[in-house]
């Protein structure tokens, strides 16, 4: 049983990360409307989102402090339709 | 036989699933599953737009101030789910009770906000039949919607354990449909830029 001290600890780390998700939303909202060109908005806007992902994967699904065959099985998928993807870009992005 | 037997004992004893509930594996297959089905639509979406391009109009016509609304519910939603999570490692009854209560009144707003969203397109005409940008939005937020709605159901169903009292002796279940839940929260936060902000 954790002690008082650590369970309030535990608690400000969860309401912590969720501070910074509100903040990673505002920033991907300035993001996507700089007057930058667009090519660097989608690598803002999609970078922020990918940080807002990670964020709740490592500290609310706990992959943080996962054992590596969870890892792996996480992987395997997002490995997999990233190469459906280079598979269908000659088909479809690049038959213009 | 007796090879099968040898061969799921040697399994079970690997290091590799040593302090794993057996669930949460069976869980996590069930999410990898889940991340090749959203993963493909979110591809096939990312490539057809760059391939056919023009879809910035159709694009400007959502509601990004309702999206932008939805992804604050569904963040604050993963924060008190995984404060019910926290409820039943500290044993803390009422804690259970109010944080999964939150969890699903966060659920219902965000399907009533993502309602409202989805009259005021059918009001201006916009159908799964009027191009392929509004394919692909009814597609992958009413999707999405549904896995959020299973969630909701898995909630309530935890709630009515936890006040039965019943709860204590299933735990694994909160962390079970926590994990669930923060996945669908995961898979908004990919689709929340792609379809409002793009």
């Amino acid at each position: 049983m954790e002690t008082l001290l650590e369970s309030a600890a535990t608690r400000s780390h969860y309401i912590a990360i969720w501070r910074w998700l509100m903040v990673l939303v505002i920033a991907g909202l300035v993001a996507s409307a700089l007057p930058v060109p667009k090519i660097l908005i989608l690598v803002l806007v999609f970078g922020i989102a990918a940080l807002k992902a990670t964020m709740v994967m490592r500290n609310y699904m706990h992959l943080k402090a996962e054992n590596l065959i969870i890892h792996a099985i996480a992987i395997i998928p997002i490995l997999l339709f990233i190469g459906l993807a280079l598979t269908l870009i000659p088909d479809i992005a690049l038959h213009r | 036989m007796e090879a099968t037997a040898h061969i799921a004992t040697r399994a079970v004893n690997d290091d590799a699933f040593k302090d794993i509930a057996p669930g949460r594996i069976a869980l996590w297959w069930f999410l990898a599953s889940e991340i090749m089905v959203f993963g493909g639509f979110i591809t096939c979406y990312v490539l057809f737009r760059y391939a056919h391009g023009g879809w910035e109009e159709a694009a400007a016509h959502v509601n990004w101030r309702l999206g932008s609304l939805n992804t604050v519910v569904l963040l604050t939603s993963s924060l008190t789910m995984i404060l019910a999570h926290y409820s039943i490692k500290t044993e803390d009854q009422r804690g259970v009770k109010t944080f999964l209560a939150l969890t699903i009144l966060l659920g219902f707003t965000f399907l009533v906000v993502k309602g409202f969203e989805y009259h005021a397109e059918f009001a201006e005409g916009f159908t799964p039949l009027s191009g392929l940008f509004w394919s692909f939005y009814f597609l992958m937020t009413g999707l999405h919607g549904l896995h959020l709605l299973a969630g909701i159901i898995i909630n309530i169903s935890l709630l009515t354990m936890a006040m039965r009292g019943t709860i204590w002796a299933h735990r694994d279940r909160v962390e079970f449909g926590g994990l669930y839940w923060h996945f669908v929260d995961v898979v908004w936060i990919f689709l929340f830029p792609l379809l409002y902000l793009m």
